[in-house]
């Protein structure tokens, strides 16, 4: 991965303009913002603000109306998905999206990058590089569902784990691809307090690792006393933005979003 | 026998599909009788013709191997060419439009006389081993069971190393979530299109052992709901596993043989009139059966085996 010199305040990631309609609703309606690089950074808003549709687009899997997206600088929106998991961006599901029967390993497995075997010239003419490439992806499965630990479930059909499980899944197969930025769609939400302190202390270390998060969260402990920059996203464009205790303090987001 | 094994090509080349991609192709017939009808193309020899036949495209008298490398090719080109437009709809969508392709072939094949013989279809086609046997009946079907067997095994061989590769993986995962494949970093379009095409290709072959078997084939035989027998066969069997579509297909062979032959048996003679209606019935009852109590089929799909590494 080339290691562009990014200015700290031109962000890893940054959409301008960014406007998705669906029929005559604007989920996003010109939104501008940046994350900037080994931080993590929370979007939070009221529900239906468009932080769901942000990612998503963000990550290709709607295309924009309008606007800008770029990454690392480079423009990536009109992307296919695929095409930026290999620039380096991952998302994971609200709800987790788990591959019902597939066993675990194989749901990271094939979340893996670059594997000569999904290409069918390559089973005949180079079954050894097929192998070689499968043993590298299945010791980094191996080390991911250890740091999620999932290691006793690996053989198991991953329909059977329960909530909390399937987003550690969710989350351990993002990070098959090595992604530089992942996007984290409610990484807590319905899982218990203890799982939520590891889930935490996880994305933490995924920081020290180098790696930007991005994260859509509605439990404001969380954001409050994890995040590094708050953005407030309010009818499908920025509202505000800052550490955690300007947004708190400032009276718009506590209006529209944060309460009395 | 003969037949049953050409259901069970048919029935390998849907589960790549269905089994494997949850594509449902509803126009199976489509690529069965273009198989069929370019291997019967390229095999037949010319003229001289009976006199109630006015001939097809043709005369090119290829052995058995390039006609049936030609019907793959065949409806391997027309699967792709025709997936290409349709791939990106909705499953519902997807089924109804290769459904409809099925029919558009069929009247294709009816009316375009000079390519295909029209209604009567395509007449004198050889079987590859006659020619060393001579003409005794029993040998020569002997040969053609010998030809289909090996064909199952090698298409059998060959499906059950790509579908077991990280490549079938994908396409497990597609059907499972296709949006969830696709933000894991998977270009699914393609991986669809792969499946469809190598699906296309296995019933173009199982055409071409059809038209050689026959040795007549007409459009009467490619009636587009024959499509769902080979879903019987594949649901019957175990949906994802190689070796259970083949068992399905046997399996449903089995009964229709028996089946049919009930009437002939004495305790069954009051009935007989009544028994291709009560086969439907079974045949009915026995899915629903299956759905409800055994929806993976037979054979369930392998997991996944990855032993850990040394």
């Amino acid at each position: 991965m080339e290691a562009l010199p990014t200015p700290v305040d031109a962000g890893i990631l940054r959409t301008q303009d960014l406007v998705k309609t669906f029929g005559g609703l604007r989920a996003l309606d010109g939104c501008t913002l940046s994350v900037r690089e080994r931080t993590i950074t929370g979007l939070i808003g009221p529900n239906g603000a468009g932080k769901s549709t942000l990612f998503s687009t963000i990550m290709g899997l709607y295309a924009p109306d309008s606007g800008e997206i770029f990454f690392r600088g480079e423009r990536v929106d009109g992307e296919p998905t695929y095409r930026l998991v290999q620039k380096g961006l991952a998302k994971t599901f609200q709800i987790p999206r788990e591959l019902r029967n597939l066993t675990v390993i194989e749901n990271l497995m094939i979340s893996a990058k670059d594997l000569h075997g999904e290409h069918l010239p390559n089973l005949v003419l180079r079954p050894r590089a097929v192998k070689a490439r499968e043993r590298e992806a299945q010791r980094k499965a191996e080390e991911l569902l250890r740091f999620v630990g999932l290691t006793n479930l690996r053989d198991e059909y991953a329909k059977n784990l329960s909530g909390g499980q399937k987003k550690l899944l969710e989350l351990s197969r993002a990070l098959m691809s090595d992604p530089a930025v992942l996007l984290l769609d409610e990484p807590v939400a319905g899982v218990n307090p203890t799982l939520t302190l590891r889930i935490l202390k996880m994305i933490e270390q995924l920081k020290q690792e180098g790696r930007t998060i991005f994260l859509i969260e509605h439990d404001m402990e969380v954001v409050m006393n994890r995040c590094d920059w708050i953005l407030v996203l309010h009818q499908g464009r920025k509202l505000a933005e800052g550490p955690p205790a300007t947004v708190k303090a400032d009276a718009q987001v506590v209006e529209a979003y944060l309460g009395q | 026998m003969i037949p049953a094994g050409i259901f069970a090509l048919l029935a390998l080349g849907l589960n790549i599909q269905w089994g494997h991609t949850g594509l449902f192709n509803g126009g199976i017939a489509a690529f069965f009788a273009i198989g069929a009808y370019t291997a019967a193309i390229l095999m037949t020899a010319g003229p001289p013709f009976p006199p109630f036949y006015s001939g097809h495209l043709g005369g090119y008298s290829q052995p058995f191997a390039i006609a049936a490398l030609g019907a793959m090719a065949m409806a391997g080109l027309v699967g792709f060419l025709i997936a290409i437009p349709i791939l990106r709809l909705r499953a519902d969508y997807f089924a109804i439009a290769t459904l409809a392709l099925a029919e558009v072939i069929r009247t294709i094949i009816t009316n375009a006389e000079g390519l295909t013989g029209g209604t009567l279809g395509v007449i004198q086609i050889p079987r590859p081993f006659d020619m060393y046997v001579g003409g005794d009946p029993e040998v020569s079907d002997a040969t053609v069971a010998i030809l289909v067997l090996g064909l199952i095994v090698v298409v059998y061989a060959i499906l059950e190393y790509i579908t077991q590769s990280p490549w079938g993986r994908v396409l497990r995962g597609i059907r499972e979530d296709e949006e969830a494949t696709l933000a894991l970093g998977k270009n699914v379009y393609w991986f669809r299109l792969q499946a469809f095409v190598v699906g296309c290709v296995v019933m173009g072959l199982a055409g071409a052992v059809l038209s050689t078997f026959l040795r007549v084939i007409s459009p009467g035989q490619f009636d587009p709901l024959s499509t769902f027998a080979i879903y019987v066969m594949v649901i019957l069997g175990g949906s994802g596993n190689n070796r259970g579509v083949v068992l399905g297909a046997f399996l449903y062979y089995a009964f229709d043989w028996v089946s049919t032959r009930l009437k002939d048996l004495p305790a069954f003679t009051g009935v007989a009139a009544e028994i291709p209606y009560l086969r439907f019935m079974t045949i009915g009852v026995l899915l629903v059966l299956l759905v409800l109590y055994r929806p993976e089929g037979i054979l369930r799909e392998r997991k996944g085996s990855y032993p850990p590494l040394r």
